[in-house]
C-alpha cells in the first residue's frame, strides 16, 4: 500500500492541466471518503486508490491528439486575450478616419471596421470581454444549480417538490428567450447578460446534483456522520458535495463553450455588450452590416468565435471518450 | 393512453400560471428603477407618465393588478403594445406563422440529413464516409447559428449571388434561414442515430436475425432502425428548445419578421407588454411540443405504458 502512493506522488504534482480542478477536487472527495470510513477505507483498495484511475484519465488525455489540439486552439486564443495590449499595435477604440472598411493591409493584418478600429485589436481586446463572461455565467451557475439541487435531494419532500417545481418553471422556457426576457427586465448590457445566461443555466446543474445527492445521502459514511452528531448542513457541505462534485466540473467545462457563445449571441442581438466596447458577438454583427464593403469583417470574428469553442468541445468530446470508452 | 393525456394537460396549467407570476413580479419588482420611466426611456414629462401608469393599470392596488393580469392571460390578453399600440395578441398572431414556417422547415430539413447522415455513418463504420461525417457533424454542432448565418449569408449571397440575405418572399428567401437552423440539429441527430444503430447493431436479436441469412438490408430497415428510434425521439423532443432558441437570432439576421424579433425589438425598446406576451407565448409552444414528444414516445415504444 505504502510502495503504491509512493508511485503515485510525482504523478499528482504533475496535475496543472485542464481537468485540475477535478483531479484536486476528486483528491479531496477521495479524502473526505476516507477520514468517516476509517479502517474499513484501508481493507478496502478501491477507495484508497480512488485517485489512481484519475490519473489515468489524464495521461489517456495527453495522448489524444483531439485533446491536443483542441488545447492548443483554446489555449492560443486564451494567451492572445491576456497579452492584448502585447500581441497588437492599436489600440481597440482608436478609430483612423482614412482606413474605414478595409480588407487585409500590411497596416491592418486582418484589416478595420466600418470606423477604421483595427479588427486584430478589437478581437484580441474583445477576448477580455467573450471568455470571462461566458467564465462568470458559468461559475454562477454552478454557484446556485449545485447548492439548489443538493438542499433538494437532501432535504425533505415538500422542499424537493417546491424547489424543483422552480426548476420546471425555468425550463419552460427557451434559454435564449428566458435570458432575453430576464435582460429586458435589467435593461441591455453585458452584466445583465451575464446575471440572464446564469439563471437560465441553473437547471442543467440542480438536476444533477440532486440525482446525485439523492444517491448519495443513504450511504454509509453519511450514516455515520449522521451518527457522529453532523448537522445536516456540513453533511451537504463535507460529505455529499465533495462526493458528487467531479462530474458537476466537468459538467461545467463542457458548458464553457456553450456560455461563452451564449453570450456572444445576446451581444449579436444587441442586447449585451453596448458599443463601443469590443465584443466577439457585436464585432460580427457590425461586421454583417457592412459586408458589402469588406468581407473581413465578417470572416474574422467569426472565426475566432468559432476556433474558441471548437477548442473547448474537442476537449470536452475527448473527455467523455476516455470517461465512457464503450460508447465509442 | 387518454388518461395520461389528460393529466399532462392538467399539470401543465399551474406551470403556466407559475411563468406568468414570475413575468408578473419580475415586471414590477425587479426592474431596477420605475417601469414605467423606463418604458419612455426617462425623457418623458411627469403627465405622459401618469398617462401610460393608468393605461397600463400600474395605479391600481398589486393584488387587482394581479388578478385582472392572471385573468387577461388566460384570454391570451396582455394589453398593448407601448411602441406600436397594437394589441400584443394582434402583433403575436401576424408574425407567428413566420416563426412557424421556419421552425417546421429547418425540422424536417435537420431530420432527413441527420437521419440519412447518422444511417450512412453506422452502416459504413469505419470507412472514409464514416469519418467524413463525423468530422462533418463535430463541426456543424460546434458552429453557433449566428455564426453560421452570417457566414452563409456572406457567401451564398454577397459573393456568389445565389439566395437572397434578407427578407420574406418566395422559396428562395426561406432556404438559407432553414438550411442555417436545420444545422446543428441535423449534426446533433446524426451522431445520435449513429451511436444508436451501432448500439442496436451489436445486440443478440440482431445477431441471431444476421445468423438466421437475412439481408443486411432488412436487417437495418427491420430490427435496426424501429429501435435506434427512440432515442431520436427524446432527441427531437430536447432540441425544440434550442429550435426556438436558434429562431430568435436566425429571423434578427435573415430580416424575417417573425417571433423572434418580435421579441427582441420589444426587449431593447422595453416595450414591457410585449416581452410579457412573448414570454408566455414561447412557454406555451414549448410545453405543447414536450406533451407532444411524450405522447410520440407511447406510440413508437409499445413498451411505455402509462396508467
Amino acid at each position: 500500500m505504502t510502495a503504491d502512493r509512493g508511485v503515485d506522488r510525482p504523478d499528482s504534482q504533475r496535475r496543472d492541466l485542464p481537468v485540475a480542478g477535478g483531479a484536486e477536487a476528486d483528491l479531496a472527495a477521495a479524502s473526505a471518503q476516507l477520514s468517516p470510513a476509517g479502517p474499513q477505507a484501508l481493507i478496502d483498495d478501491e477507495v484508497v486508490l480512488a485517485p489512481a484511475p484519475r490519473l489515468r484519465t489524464v495521461r489517456q488525455l495527453l495522448h489524444r491528439p483531439k485533446f491536443l489540439i483542441g488545447a492548443i486552439l483554446f489555449g492560443v486564443v486564451v494567451l492572445l486575450a491576456v497579452f492584448a495590449p502585447l500581441v497588437s499595435r492599436y489600440g481597440p477604440d482608436s478609430p483612423d478616419y482614412f482606413q474605414l472598411n478595409r480588407n487585409p493591409t500590411s497596416a491592418h493584418i486582418m484589416g478595420t471596421d466600418y470606423l477604421g478600429r483595427d479588427m486584430w485589436a478589437r478581437l484580441v481586446w474583445g477576448g477580455r470581454t467573450s471568455l470571462p463572461a461566458g467564465c462568470l455565467i458559468v461559475i454562477m451557475s454552478f454557484g446556485l444549480g449545485v447548492p439548489w439541487g443538493i438542499i433538494a435531494g437532501f432535504g425533505n419532500r415538500l422542499l424537493d417538490d417546491i424547489l424543483m417545481r422552480l426548476i420546471d418553471v425555468l425550463l419552460a422556457l427557451p434559454g435564449l428567450v428566458l435570458a432575453m426576457s430576464i435582460v429586458a427586465i435589467l435593461g441591455p448590457s453585458i452584466r445583465s447578460v451575464i446575471i440572464a445566461l446564469g439563471i437560465a443555466g441553473i437547471p442543467g446543474y440542480a438536476r444533477v446534483a440532486r440525482a446525485s445527492t439523492l444517491t448519495t445521502k443513504n450511504l454509509d459514511y453519511v450514516l455515520a456522520a449522521r451518527t457522529l452528531g453532523s448537522g445536516s448542513l456540513s453533511i451537504m457541505r463535507v460529505h455529499v458535495l465533495r462526493n458528487i462534485v467531479s462530474p458537476l466540473v466537468i459538467l461545467a467545462t463542457l458548458n464553457l463553450s456553450g456560455a461563452i457563445l451564449a453570450a456572444a449571441a445576446l451581444s449579436f442581438l444587441g442586447i449585451g455588450t453596448q458599443l463601443p466596447a469590443a465584443d466577439w458577438g457585436t464585432m460580427l454583427s457590425s461586421g454583417f452590416n457592412y459586408m458589402f464593403e469588406s468581407t473581413a469583417q465578417v470572416v474574422f470574428p467569426a472565426l475566432i468565435i468559432t476556433v474558441t469553442v471548437l477548442g473547448i468541445n474537442l476537449m470536452g468530446d475527448a473527455l467523455g471518450e476516455v470517461l465512457n470508452p464503450q460508447l465509442n | 393512453m387518454l388518461t395520461y393525456i389528460i393529466r399532462r394537460i392538467l399539470i401543465s396549467i399551474p406551470l403556466l400560471w407559475s411563468v406568468l407570476t414570475l413575468t408578473f413580479f419580475g415586471f414590477r419588482y425587479l426592474v431596477p428603477g420605475d417601469p414605467v420611466d423606463i418604458m419612455l426611456f426617462g425623457r418623458a414629462t411627469a403627465a405622459d407618465k401618469a398617462r401610460l401608469s393608468h393605461e397600463l393599470g400600474y395605479d391600481r392596488p398589486i393584488p387587482l393588478q394581479y388578478w385582472d393580469f392572471i385573468k387577461n392571460a388566460a384570454h391570451l390578453d396582455f394589453g398593448d403594445s407601448v411602441y406600436s399600440h397594437n394589441t400584443v395578441f394582434h402583433e403575436i398572431a401576424i408574425r407567428f406563422p413566420t416563426t412557424l414556417k421556419l421552425a417546421a422547415g429547418a425540422l424536417l430539413i435537420a431530420v432527413i440529413v441527420g437521419f440519412i447522415a447518422g444511417m450512412v455513418s453506422a452502416v459504413f463504420n469505419r470507412t472514409p464516409a464514416d469519418t467524413a461525417i463525423t468530422t462533418a457533424a463535430v463541426l456543424g454542432f460546434s458552429i453557433p447559428e449566428f455564426v453560421l448565418g452570417t457566414v452563409a449569408g456572406l457567401i451564398f449571397g454577397v459573393q456568389l449571388h445565389l439566395l437572397p440575405v434578407a427578407g420574406e418572399g418566395g422559396f428562395k428567401f426561406w432556404i438559407l434561414p432553414c438550411c442555417c437552423l436545420a444545422l446543428g440539429i441535423a449534426s446533433s441527430l446524426a451522431r445520435l442515430v449513429r451511436a444508436a444503430i451501432l448500439d442496436v447493431l451489436g445486440q443478440d436479436y440482431v445477431r441471431t436475425a444476421r445468423a438466421k441469412g437475412l439481408r443486411r438490408l432488412i436487417i437495418v430497415f427491420q430490427h435496426v432502425l424501429p429501435n435506434a428510434l427512440i432515442p431520436v425521439v427524446t432527441l427531437l423532443g430536447l432540441s425544440v428548445a434550442g429550435l426556438l432558441s436558434g429562431a430568435v437570432v436566425i429571423e434578427n439576421i435573415f430580416a424575417l419578421q417573425g417571433l423572434g424579433t418580435l421579441a427582441l425589438h420589444a426587449v431593447s425598446q422595453r416595450d414591457f407588454p410585449v416581452v410579457e406576451g412573448t414570454t408566455f407565448f414561447f412557454a406555451v409552444v414549448l410545453i405543447t411540443a414536450n406533451l407532444v414528444v411524450d405522447i410520440a414516445y407511447a406510440l413508437i415504444d409499445p413498451r411505455i405504458r402509462y396508467s
